[in-house]
């Protein structure tokens, strides 16, 4: 046990050791205050029992200013130190977790303790309530042996994520991804939308790669480390490679990718490979900028209705199979729409509220 | 425009100018950002608001401050400190270093950017309670190494 706060010294001379975990049991509980006292999900209860925390001792407060200014300290750190990336980081996980459960159990047990004290019908209700929140916790953290996250976005929004391995993920807009990571595997989950991802090699204690999947609905992706791009439209999927190599599998076949080769996959599980023309920019969505080479109309509509609020219909299914090549950005969508008269017969009409309507042109 | 909406001093003001395009200059040598103006913008209010949840602090413990030892308005933070704020700032550093990645990112969204536990847990894709779990461990994992030091240098 590491020796703590000399400061108290006034009664350390008594019984050195069960002070020292009675100071550790006081910033443990400080520290969870001092993450809540600052949360949006702080209620006014919980406000009033933290002052009451704080009034019963000065060592609580000693406790909580100390924490504090390491808080404000640590906020002027540059940003080197932040991102520095480091390999041993993963040897420490598992010592760093055994301690967490056992923060845990001290926090606990104090818990329990202030639950006996404070036996009083107002605040028996708090506490049941945070001692069941302590309990689900330290369940979440005993089976940490599968980390799952959800990451989803709006319409227009783009988000990049960093994965708990690493990885770089660019979400597009209006696009859902689960990740699972194990010891063994990670596996990502494109549920709607589109991604991007730059995987990072990862290896396990043996040293062999642990492999990346991205599952679609109908396809899977294996990957190591490489860069490429996911997208789901309604009639079809497409896997774009930038760098490195993947296999892709369907129902159908099992292809592998290299750079610039696409694979497409239809609603049947059909897998088609292509290359990808330099024109086409995959990724390129990510700094908001979309290309088209000979790309049908549908297709280009299904992209561009994940940036924009309004509905855009295309009126015929003959016009949904007309075939062009463009470019845009996402700050000029309407207009890009209405640029379409130009260049294929079609009217589009702009409505207030932003829905577009793209018609055959009248004779 | 900060003094107006968040009622901060002058004073205040510059210190958070000053900080965010310190970080600014470090950003965009790292990476590339789409629109830098709504960046700024956006940078500056979350360090305002981190300045202001600091602010509150100060105050409350100051309301405090006469139940324990040290009464002295003006060093709220600085009891009986034994190590330089370089000294400290060096632990902090390393145990950052030591940190799994996952809460280190946490950390570094939460005191570089100064996002709150909310922005971090939409941002990472995990609960706001797991966050804060986190980031009470790295803060304490930060305590005693500062307090590891401190007894070793007596």
């Amino acid at each position: 046990m590491k020796k703590t706060d000399t400061n108290h010294k006034s009664d350390g001379l008594i019984n050195e050791k069960p002070n020292i975990t009675r100071l550790q049991e006081i910033e443990n509980i400080a520290a969870e205050w001092f993450l809540l006292i600052d949360s949006d999900d702080c209620s006014e209860a919980d406000k009033l029992h933290f002052l009451t925390w704080l009034d019963e001792s000065p060592d609580h407060v000693e406790a909580y200013q100390a924490l504090a200014s390491i808080w404000d300290e640590a906020s002027s750190l540059p940003l080197e130190l932040f991102t520095r990336a480091n390999n041993e980081s993963e040897q420490n996980e598992a010592r760093v977790v055994t301690e967490q459960t056992t923060r845990q159990q001290y926090s606990l047990k104090s818990w329990r303790m202030r639950f006996a004290q404070w036996w009083q019908p107002y605040y028996s209700v708090a506490f049941a309530s945070l001692f069941l929140l302590a309990f689900l916790l330290s369940q979440f953290y005993i089976s940490t042996d599968q980390d799952e996250y959800s990451y989803s976005t709006a319409i227009a929004e783009v988000r990049a994520v960093t994965l708990a391995d690493g990885s770089m993920v660019t979400l597009g807009a209006d696009s859902n991804m689960n990740y699972v990571e194990t010891a063994s595997s990670r596996t990502a989950t494109l549920i709607k939308g589109q991604a991007f991802f730059d995987i990072r090699k990862r290896f396990n204690k043996n040293n062999e790669k642990i492999p990346f999947f991205v599952n679609i609905k109908d396809a899977q992706v294996e990957v190591v480390g490489t860069q490429f791009d996911v997208k789901l439209l309604p009639s079809r999927s497409f896997i774009s490679v930038i760098e490195g190599q993947v296999n892709v599998s369907s129902s159908d076949n099992s292809i592998s990718l290299n750079k610039d080769q696409r694979a497409i996959i239809s609603d049947t599980g059909l897998l088609q490979k292509t290359d990808i023309s330099a024109i086409d920019g995959t990724g390129s969505w990510r700094a908001g900028y979309f290309s088209y080479t000979d790309a049908p109309l549908a297709e280009i509509i299904d992209d561009i209705q994940r940036y924009h609020t309004g509905r855009i219909t295309i009126s015929s299914k003959a016009l949904e199979h007309q075939r062009i090549t463009t470019s845009f950005t996402v700050a000029n969508i309407p207009d890009m729409v209405a640029m379409l008269e130009v260049a294929l017969p079609i009217r589009v009409e702009i409505k207030k509220n932003g829905r577009i309507l793209i018609l055959p042109k009248n004779k | 425009m900060l003094s107006i909406k968040f009622g901060l001093s002058p004073s205040d003001n510059e210190y958070i100018v000053q900080i965010i395009f310190i970080k600014f200059a470090k950003l965009i040598a790292t990476e590339s950002i789409e629109s830098p103006k709504a960046y700024l913008v956006q940078m500056a209010k979350n360090q305002a608001l981190d300045t202001i949840r600091s602010h509150k602090r100060r105050t409350m413990l100051l309301k405090f401050a006469n139940f324990s030892s040290n009464t002295d308005e003006s060093d709220v933070y600085n009891s009986e400190r034994i190590l330089s704020a370089q000294q400290r700032l060096e632990i902090i550093e390393q145990v950052m270093q030591s940190m799994p990645d996952r809460r280190r990112e946490f950390f570094r969204l939460s005191r570089y950017e100064c996002l709150s536990n909310v922005e971090v847990a939409r941002r990472t894709g995990v609960s706001e309670a797991a966050v804060r779990k986190s980031l009470a461990v790295a803060l304490l994992e930060i305590k005693r190494a500062i307090d590891q030091k401190t007894a070793d240098s007596e």
